[in-house]
């Protein structure tokens, strides 16, 4: 019949099937209106930077003012360890992110990554930090500057005060006392774990080991299996040691429990004599930013005294800062907080350690893989 | 896919073509039988295809490449596949997760069999609802917030410890262990579990329990020879399920035990945040979804309808 | 009610066995209530938490304020969070809808070669732990370009969400015998047609709950979400990573607001979704 060949001839959509195409373009028309990172024609009003850092780093607290001052959004992603910042960075296509904070024992490894920019000196005020940061050689590649330090902090074991002296917790070998046993908790991260009971087993520098002095860190680690709570995620660590359920924990210091201390759980770090180590916070310019000025005008203002304050005042994680006017303006306005902190400018404060060579820098394992040393750590959780 | 469509229902009649009775446009029946299963079917399959099957595939082919400074490069080696399934840390994570899965799954079924049936018998229609919906809820609630609730109840000084504590008894460990992940685990599963077997006894043709207790069985009976066989592929699938759901979950096993061991998916994790190491965890996984084939196969193996051999009484 | 016996039976025994089946329903009933306490504790841990003063949530209770539940309204990433998690669930729920219901009518009216294979493929998603399939996805995703974007966790979440989707539409569409869509053929409907004024309206109900229940698929999916998005976080990345990185008493407050949005999706779901008990029944 000629009517049904000429039917035949005629595309499927015939009209019974439109209002179902259309309904499914609508649908996805509609889903795909949502703004995208990757569209480069982003309307900057207000312009966003893009921040790579540790968590929390974004409150208001620390960058509320200079948000208002500029008319931007900072957009934080999070990490926690270095090795997963490492995996972002890698997996990003450039211009996805704008600054950086990472650990100063990656920043060599940002480097060699092609991710970060050449800093120029001149433009930050180096003068103003404890003359043992202002050339601070984890930063400075052939002569060039790469990163600004933000914040510092030592690390140690975190303990209950309730349960044990500070004489008892004066070395790392409390940790296999046969009192600690259940309840010595850890952070999940290989690297201030693993320093840590390096120092115990009087290593210094405790990351450059020979492969007989690795083996020995290994066995040292798992014969602590039997001590273990578990392995926890930062959120855990707070809770652990606010309920009990670890009352040890190495490789951790005042970030976590000044906070805790401050809202009355019972809790203080201690650097015990085989040594501490030192954490360091730096900020970068990523390659390939398109909002280079305000990158720049980011990490100044993180260093100015005010920021400074704020940083070494956040709420839940407390850091030490290195601004010597960041020092004397938390003095002059906080002055309680300074003296909890350990920043006052008279008495012991934070930089004794340091000066009295107790504290040894975190570094990346440096004569063997990190996945070595994170195998070792897998290993030992599945102990 | 070749796909034949032979419409069995609709195409013994084909009447003739007419001007479209609701004005839209004449039939067009010699079209129909390829084109509307076609244009129905393809964007289905073209999506599970590209977004569920492709990244499957995949999997597979990563776990022959390599990573070098943190970046994936294609390669064919065989070292990813030697390296986890002859290390340590795997063994004991598949020894422990099928462990505590096994154990999830004999809970979660020895549980939701009793309640299913009380929901199933003994409500009246609007309570089954109500039972229902509160099954229902939890499923789609925030798994981890939940998870992270059960700290509060159970830590050393949370509130179960609190109320036993109250009552002069000392406090018990209760969170780290086999018995607080097992909670967690059960939190996950044993909704879906108990809305499986009310579905599967709701189903039941009331008249066979009828004829059963008019034979002289008692309830028990009637319950252990015509009920649960009757459910038997329900049984199946909500164990299956669940064994799922457990064997894959890292949230509890993470905060309910503080990765202590961990279990397979919390070594994918981990694999994958530290080092990015790709194809050492599409391994695991792959290594994960063998077993669960395996599982799963050896499941509706035993739930498999058999022949009864001889009808007696 | 059962049948009772005939009876034959002395009265002692059948007063003994009253007394049995009182007992054993109350056992039952107990047990039941012993269940729903278990399932519900936690989300009222976190409701009552919620409102607890103290930062850390711990016994004794610190007193009510509602602080948390201001910073989580205060709080700019959460913010973000919940309208991600809106967009994909929005578009989960209809794309997700459009094609179960694709599925479900295909597998009910035709029979063709590969139709248990296709059937598999849709249905399959939901029995691969949501690690192996987040990874996957990720790593597939990210080598074609497409990581990274709001519409990238969305099309993962549909993969998951056809699936229950083609499940509850396909129950339905058992309901519907062939000869109601014969008749519409018979009045000179195009299949088509009869598909979309017929069939359609006959699976309202169904189509209305796998829309919700996509949503809710979609609005509680962590694992996915937290490989493939990027840098966009929906809620429960935003949770996942808020208890990963830093202590927040915040937790309890955005736990409250996504168990309200999820048992209201849930529920809404439900209303269209009854429990039908004794003889399954082959007509509408």
């Amino acid at each position: 019949m000629q009517e049904s060949d000429s039917n035949a001839k005629r595309p499927a959509s015939s009209t019974g099937l439109s209002r179902r195409a259309v309904l499914k373009a609508g649908a996805a028309a509609s889903s795909m209106v949502a703004p995208s990172l990757w569209l480069p024609a982003h309307a900057a009003d207000p312009v966003t930077l893009n921040y790579l850092a540790w968590p929390g780093n974004a409150d208001a607290t620390i960058v509320g003012e200079f948000e208002k001052a500029n008319n931007c959004k900072i957009r934080i992603k999070e990490y926690v360890g270095g090795d997963q910042m490492m995996a972002v960075v890698n997996q990003s296509p450039p211009g996805t992110f704008d600054v950086v904070m990472a650990d100063a024992e990656y920043m060599h490894l940002l480097k060699a990554a092609n991710f970060i920019e050449e800093l120029n000196p001149a433009d930050y005020p180096l003068k103003d930090l404890w003359p043992e940061f202002q050339k601070f050689p984890l930063h400075w590649f052939d002569g060039k500057l790469y990163g600004v330090m933000l914040d510092f902090g030592y690390l140690g074991i975190s303990y209950n005060t309730k349960m044990f002296t500070p004489k008892e917790v004066s070395s790392y070998s409390v940790l296999f006392s046969e009192k600690a046993k259940g309840k010595v908790g850890f952070f999940d991260w290989y690297l201030p774990s693993m320093g840590c009971i390096s120092l115990s087993n009087g290593n210094r520098p405790p990351f450059d080991l020979d492969a007989a002095k690795f083996d020995g860190l290994k066995k040292k680690m798992f014969s602590l299996k039997p001590q273990a709570a578990g392995f926890y995620t930062i959120a855990d660590i707070f809770s652990s040691m606010t309920n009990g359920r670890a009352q040890l924990i190495p490789g951790i210091g005042e970030w976590i429990t000044l906070g805790l201390r401050m809202d009355g759980v019972p809790v203080d770090t201690i650097i015990p004599d085989e040594g501490g180590l030192q954490y360091t916070e730096s900020l970068s310019i990523v390659k390939g930013t398109a909002k280079r000025d305000l990158a720049r005008k980011f990490i100044q203002y993180s260093l100015t005294p005010r920021a400074q304050v704020a940083m070494a005042t956040k709420v839940d994680n407390r850091k030490s800062i290195p601004s010597i006017p960041g020092w004397k303006l938390l003095n002059e306005t906080k002055p309680k907080e300074a003296e909890i902190l350990r920043m006052t400018l008279k008495g012991p404060y934070v930089m004794d350690e340091y000066k009295a060579k107790k504290i040894q820098l975190r570094q990346l394992p440096q004569k063997q893989s990190i996945e070595d040393w994170n195998d070792a750590w897998g290993q030992f959780k599945a102990l | 896919m070749s796909q034949t469509a032979e419409a069995t229902r609709g195409d013994a009649v084909r009447p003739a073509a007419r001007p479209g009775r609701w004005g839209l446009g004449a039939p067009n029946y010699a079209a129909s039988p390829a084109a509307l299963p076609t244009v129905l079917g393809l964007p289905v399959l073209l999506w599970q295809l590209v977004f569920f099957a492709a990244p499957l595939a995949f999997l597979v082919v990563i776990t022959f490449w390599q990573v070098r400074n943190f970046r994936l490069e294609p390669a064919f080696v065989w070292d990813n596949w030697s390296r986890i399934l002859g290390s340590d840390t795997f063994h004991k994570a598949l020894a422990h997760t099928m462990q505590v899965s096994t154990i999830t799954t004999v809970l979660a079924l020895l549980l939701a069999v009793p309640a299913a049936y009380t929901i199933a018998f003994r409500l009246t229609a609007r309570q089954r609802d109500i039972a229902v919906a509160a099954l229902v809820a939890p499923v789609f609630s925030s798994y981890i917030v939940r998870i992270y609730a059960w700290q509060v109840v159970l830590s050393p000084q949370g509130i179960a410890n609190s109320l036993i504590t109250a009552i002069g008894l000392p406090a018990l460990p209760m969170l780290g262990g086999a018995f607080s992940l097992q909670i967690g685990l059960l939190t996950l599963t044993l909704p879906i579990a108990v809305l499986i077997l009310v579905f599967a006894f709701s189903g039941i043709d009331r008249t066979l329990v009828e004829a059963a207790e008019n034979l002289g069985c008692t309830r028990l009976n009637v319950f252990l020879h015509v009920l649960l066989p009757a459910i038997r592929p329900a049984l199946i699938l909500a164990a299956t399920t669940t064994f799922l759901l457990a064997f894959g979950d890292f949230v509890s096993p993470m905060f309910m035990t503080g990765s202590k061991p961990p279990t397979l998916s919390i070594l994918i994790v981990d694999t994958v945040k530290s080092g990015s190491q790709w194809p050492r965890a599409s391994v695991v996984g792959v290594a994960m979804l063998a077993v669960l084939v395996v599982v799963v196969g050896a499941g509706r193996w035993l739930g498999a309808e058999r022949r009864p051999k001889a009808k007696t009484s | 009610m059962t049948a009772a016996t005939p009876a034959l039976v002395v009265d002692d025994d059948m007063a003994a066995r009253q007394r049995r089946t009182r007992l054993s329903r109350l056992a039952q009933y107990g047990f039941l209530a012993l269940l729903f306490a278990f399932m519900a504790t936690p989300m009222l841990v976190v409701v009552v938490f919620s409102f607890d003063a103290n930062r850390f949530p711990a016994i004794p209770w610190g007193g009510f304020s509602l602080k948390w539940h201001r910073a989580v309204l205060e709080d700019g990433m959460i913010a973000d969070a919940f309208l991600n998690s809106l967009k994909v669930g929005f578009g989960t729920a209809v794309i997700s809808t459009v094609l179960g219901f694709a599925a479900a009518y295909i597998d009910y009216r035709w029979r063709f070669r590969g139709q248990s294979a296709f059937v598999l493929l849709v249905a399959m998603p939901p029995a691969v732990p949501v690690t192996i399939l987040g990874m996957a996805m990720l790593a597939f995703l990210s080598r074609i370009g497409l990581f990274g974007t709001v519409e990238a966790i969305m099309a993962c979440h549909v993969v998951l969400a056809t699936s229950f989707a083609m499940a509850l539409i396909r129950l339905r569409l058992g309901e519907l015998g062939p000869e109601v869509e014969q008749a519409a053929w018979n009045l000179g409907a195009s299949p088509s047609v009869a598909v979309l004024l017929i069939v359609v309206p006959f699976c309202k109900p169904a189509l209305i709950a796998s829309f919700f229940l996509s949503a809710a698929v979609s609005f509680d999916e962590f694992m996915i979400a937290w490989f493939v998005g990027g840098v966009h976080e929906t809620l429960p990345v935003r949770i996942l990573n808020l208890l990963q990185g830093q202590v927040n008493p915040k937790i309890n407050a955005i736990g409250t607001l996504v168990l309200v949005v999820s048992i209201t999706l849930v529920l809404l779901a439900q209303r269209f979704m009854r429990v039908r008990t004794g003889q399954p029944t082959a007509t509408a």
